[in-house]
């Protein structure tokens, strides 16, 4: 009898230990299991349920690694204009009459005082050189019947004027590199497609497993014999053919593929290629180290990013609007005070340079900035230079711009997506009175100071809240990691 | 009009106009290298074609007979894959076994215009895919670490080395 209890009370223990493991198992987070065993090397973090659409949850397809499937992202990203009309109507809907008038006059008085501000500005500006956007001598002289020219001349696309005396230098390089191998693509890539529109995917969910066909006729043919792959019957040389027709974004993302594909591109393109293309997406991008290797940089560029449709989409727009560009600017003569308080904010930028903020437009239309904020002093972000994507609507500065980080970045605030939940990007709250300086500066403060009342991901503002150190440490790891190659460059 | 006499590969004969068939370059050179333009009854083997590839390809090449000769690679002028014709594009409705099969048909009978055709087609599958996404389109099995993951690793090397 006395020797069972023991006994007895030793096998209680032991279960009793068990189902507290089990059930510490189970309550956790999804990732805490590891946790033990990560925070001896390094402290990671990854986005629970990261593997499927984190909005559809992978009901209307696969989201092959990115945050969102292909549809989704179509539908709330890629309908830029269609979000512009959902705003219209917004506005008819609420808060009464009184709010449009008062709104215009605002906008009237706001486009006089620009426009002086702007003169002012411009005269007193006397080194345009040196900052990428010159502010036209232009507007300084504006009358109004010079108005339906002013938006073709409007701010001059940096890209292809700044990088034409650059370019000579890359070609030079690539004189260089195509001696020691003459098979090399050209530095000049085509142009990069823009992602799939919403109208595939619904023709798409519509017809019915389109794409699962697609998908099924790839892997019936890998059935009939793995030695049918196409990395496997294709020689190099044919391949190269193919690869020729990529752009940049496609070729390096071909080469994340596979090996051999690695190879294949690796071998046969040229670092001058890189750089220039690192220069063309990333304009703000400064490189420190003194001769990185630009395949790898460009990579982990890539790499770093939130969401590589997002990044397909803004090369491709920037380009299209490019070319696009004289027509679309005779067709819409009327956004002229959109330009001028473009112009404004352009300028104005530059006096923040010390905040650690800057932003350039990407097209003449100014339709789509990028912009750079590097991480305060004094909170875990210190160090990182995290870029964003700005796009401004038609009908701003009436409406709030769109503002996404592209830069990995852990903040509760801040979605899996790259989006930024800040008030002011709300129609509601957004006001005349700020512009893109006072956005990025806000969303500088936003990462010293987390709002965790509203998150992006709560699961973050969670860790924030509980567990400081260690959300301090992450946000440090994935500032290391993604947004500080200006200083260390990949090896 | 004279005629020639394609084999394939399961030996099927195809009575071919030598117009059509002069358009593979290997075809061209074999015929007047060996001095068989004349013969009527001359057989061209093809031993790395299947007759129901080189019918796709002879289908083409009758289509196309009357297209000018594509210039020589040039680098200047873009390559552009938005412009195959609607023809070309139902032509290519095929799974993906039979298109690299015609993609190799036309490496090794050189005909060029077939070839950027079924080059575009494939580079228009890669065009604007993450890598995952092209994975599995191509059925490509992952034997490698992306470079971000790569990336993490060096990193943490460099932290130990410090």
């Amino acid at each position: 009898m006395t020797s069972c209890v023991p006994a007895q009370q030793q096998k209680d223990q032991e279960q009793l230990l068990k189902e507290l493991l089990s059930s510490g198992d189970e309550m956790d987070d999804p990732d805490d299991p590891d946790q033990d065993h990560h925070q001896l090397v390094e402290p990671t973090f990854s986005f629970s349920n990261s593997n499927t659409c984190w909005v559809c949850n992978g009901y209307y397809g696969p989201n092959f690694g990115e945050p969102l499937c292909g549809a989704c992202h179509a539908f709330l990203y890629n309908a830029q204009r269609a979000e512009e009309l959902l705003t219209e109507l917004s506005d008819d809907e609420d808060s009464g009459n009184d709010e449009p008038p008062f709104k215009d006059k605002q906008e009237d008085e706001e486009t006089e005082n620009d426009v002086d501000i702007m003169g002012f500005e411009d005269l007193e500006d006397p080194q345009p050189a040196a900052i990428p956007q010159h502010p036209n001598p232009q507007p300084a002289m504006e009358p109004h019947d010079q108005q339906p020219a002013q938006p073709v001349i409007d701010l001059p696309q940096p890209a292809p004027e700044a990088a034409a005396p650059r370019r000579e230098s890359p070609e030079h390089d690539f004189e260089h590199e195509r001696a020691i191998n003459p098979f090399l693509l050209p530095i000049k890539r085509p142009r990069a497609t823009a992602p799939l529109a919403l109208p595939y995917y619904m023709h798409e969910l519509a017809d019915g497993r389109a794409r699962v066909h697609e998908y099924n006729s790839a892997s019936g043919s890998g059935a009939s014999g793995s030695s049918r792959n196409i990395v496997n019957i294709i020689p190099v040389e044919v391949m190269l053919k193919i690869f020729a027709y990529l752009d940049d974004m496609s070729l390096w993302m071909a080469s994340e593929v596979c090996k051999q594909w690695h190879d294949i591109v690796g071998k046969n393109t040229a670092q001058s290629m890189w750089k220039a293309y690192i220069k063309q997406r990333w304009p703000l991008f400064d490189s420190l180290a003194d001769n990185p290797n630009w395949y790898r940089l460009y990579g982990a560029l890539m790499s770093s990013c939130f969401c590589r449709t997002c990044l397909i989409e803004m090369g491709g727009r920037g380009q299209d609007a490019q070319e696009a560009g004289p027509q679309l600017g005779d067709r819409e003569p009327g956004n002229v005070m959109r330009n001028n308080f473009l112009r404004g904010e352009a300028n104005l930028l530059n006096s923040y340079d010390s905040e650690g903020i800057s932003a350039i437009p990407l097209d003449r239309q100014n339709n789509y900035w990028q912009a750079t904020i590097l991480g305060p002093p004094g909170s875990p972000y210190e160090g990182g230079k995290f870029f964003l994507f700005i796009y401004f609507p038609e009908r701003y500065p009436m409406t709030p711009p769109t503002v996404r980080f592209l830069t990995k970045i852990l903040h509760p605030n801040v979605s899996r997506h790259g989006d930024v939940g800040i008030d002011i990007f709300q129609q509601h709250n957004w006001s005349l009175a700020l512009n893109v300086a006072k956005v990025l500066l806000s969303v500088q403060s936003l990462l010293t100071d987390p709002y965790t009342e509203v998150c992006m991901e709560p699961e973050l503002g969670y860790i924030y809240e509980h567990e400081r150190e260690r959300f301090e440490q992450l946000v440090r790891s994935w500032t290391w990691k993604y947004a500080m190659y200006e200083l260390i460059a990949p090896r | 009009m004279p005629s020639i006499k394609l084999q394939s590969s399961d030996e099927e004969i195809f009575d071919t106009d030598i117009q059509i068939a002069k358009c593979s370059g290997t075809i061209k050179t074999m015929l007047e290298d060996c001095g068989m333009e004349d013969d009527e009854n001359a057989i061209v083997p093809l031993p790395n074609v299947n007759s129901t590839i080189l019918r796709k390809v002879l289908t083409w090449a009758h289509y196309h007979k009357d297209d000018p000769q594509p210039t020589e690679d040039d680098e200047s002028k873009e390559k552009r894959t938005d412009d195959i014709i609607s023809w070309d594009a139902d032509f290519l409705k095929v799974d993906q076994g039979t298109l690299f099969e015609l993609i190799l048909a036309a490496n090794y009978l050189d005909i060029k215009g077939l070839l950027e055709l079924t080059c575009k087609t494939v580079a228009n599958m890669i065009k604007g895919k993450t890598p995952e996404e092209i994975r599995k389109t191509f059925n490509i099995k992952k034997d490698f670490t992306p470079a971000e993951e790569e990336q993490v690793r060096k990193e943490n090397e460099w932290c130990e080395e410090k």
